[in-house]
């Protein structure tokens, strides 16, 4: 079976892609911070080493701490992966009341919180894409995706939350310049906009349930060809302009 | 003033409080250094990107963008032409850009998105924001090959900016007046 290799897979979207690949049967290497905490995921791993579904193996792995993302790539140099999920991401400062936004927003911006965001969903995303790119140009599928957001859009950003939504637009750049630099191999990179989830980023109020935004996903991975390299869609397969 | 140094901007920021500022030109911009044997190039390639560098640049290009203008916000509210910019590159466009220099381009569509969100925050209050591609100028950090002189360029863009008006506002152009794709 295929395999892919899910970042921030502890909960939310990043769970939900965990336990749908399972369930088809992928071997699932699922990643988190903090693995003795994860109780949903390892629940998961555990069910799935006597369910008929595919094995899920968690691994420690902060995308903000590339010590720990060279470490487990050396753990699977040479292992084909399918699909990355560069899925891993952070809201922004987090804060009681709606201190939280204030801290994203043009006039009260909390610069010293800005660090974390960039470097977590930004800077992760392109490093963990760097040290398994040889695990994905190994495999049959040879996919790459991000989960970003529609707030990362220039074109199609309304929410002026300058923290996370410069932290997107930087990444979708990223994602697009790696898919023209690993085209020539095979490679397929693109970015998705998951939705408004019902996470612990997207609040109890989001319309999207983290089944349906990533069944949708998951639908689009599967289809993905080499034409689709570059591209930045919503879960329900609309392209999203830069 | 150092773009990195918060402390900087606020100090000149107070000691400028109440003048009308009719243009902010936020021009200030790193990329990983030149260096002879290549190096920098490495830095910035997908296989050996160095994400120090990529920090420093972060924290000058898109920190200091948004910091400078959030600083002097009400001096430029005060003028009469209200007018923000800033330098950014086509290397920095998802549609335009074709060279890999992955710590530098994004650095530049995390502020091309600052700037296009600014433009939608500030447009109530008369204040246009754009961003300008300068070119491929002849400095330091275009290098000596470079086909376009600090002149031409910083010309170009003072006509497109003496011409801007709050329907300009959100938009990205050359500093030949054309328009980039984001």
């Amino acid at each position: 079976m295929p395999t892919v290799l899910v970042t921030g897979a502890n909960r939310g979207i990043g769970l939900g892609f965990v336990r749908q690949y399972a369930t088809e049967g992928w071997e699932v290497i699922a990643c988190c911070r903090s693995p003795q905490s994860a109780d949903d995921l390892n629940a998961l791993a555990t069910q799935s080493a006597t369910s008929s579904g595919g094995r899920v193996q968690v691994e420690q792995m902060d995308v903000a701490d590339h010590a720990s993302v060279d470490a487990l790539a050396k753990k699977y140099a040479g292992k084909p992966m399918d699909v990355l999920i560069n899925n891993a991401g952070v809201p922004g400062p987090r804060g009681d009341n709606r201190e939280f936004i204030f801290k994203q927003m043009f006039g009260t911006i909390d610069y010293a919180a800005w660090d974390d965001v960039f470097r977590i969903n930004t800077m992760g995303a392109l490093k963990v894409s760097e040290a398994f790119a040889e695990n994905v140009a190994a495999s049959a599928e040879k996919k790459i995706v991000a989960v970003s957001s529609t707030m990362g859009s220039i074109q199609e950003g309304t929410m002026p939350v300058f923290i996370y939504g410069s932290s997107k637009a930087a990444s979708n750049w990223v994602v697009s310049m790696m898919a023209h630099e690993l085209k020539d191999r095979g490679i397929i990179a693109m970015t998705f906009c998951p939705g408004h989830v019902r996470t612990d980023m997207g609040g109890p109020e989001a319309p999207v349930e983290v089944e349906d935004s990533v069944s949708g996903m998951r639908k689009i991975i599967a289809g993905l060809t080499l034409d689709d390299t570059g591209s930045f869609k919503r879960f329900d397969g609309e392209t999203v302009a830069w | 003033m150092d773009v990195a140094d918060h402390a900087s901007i606020d100090a000149l920021a107070q000691k400028y409080v109440g003048t009308a500022m009719d243009v902010l030109i936020n021009n200030a911009g790193v990329s990983v250094p030149r260096s002879a044997n290549g190096e920098h190039r490495l830095k910035q390639t997908f296989g050996t990107l160095d994400y120090t560098a990529w920090d420093n640049i972060f924290q000058v290009n898109v920190k200091g963008l948004l910091k400078v203008s959030e600083a002097f916000v009400e001096n430029v509210s005060a003028s009469s032409d209200k007018t923000i910019v800033a330098l950014s590159s086509t290397m920095g466009s998802i549609q335009e850009g074709a060279l890999p220099v992955f710590l530098y381009g994004s650095s530049k569509a995390a502020g091309n998105w600052i700037i296009s969100m600014l433009a939608k925050e500030l447009k109530e209050r008369g204040i246009i924001t754009v961003s300008l591609c300068p070119g491929h100028v002849k400095t330091a950090m275009g290098g000596p090959i470079a086909p376009i002189e600090v002149d031409d360029s910083v010309a170009g863009m003072r006509k497109t900016i003496a011409g801007l008006t709050l329907d300009d506002t959100g938009s990205f152009k050359r500093f030949n007046g054309e328009t980039v794709a984001w």
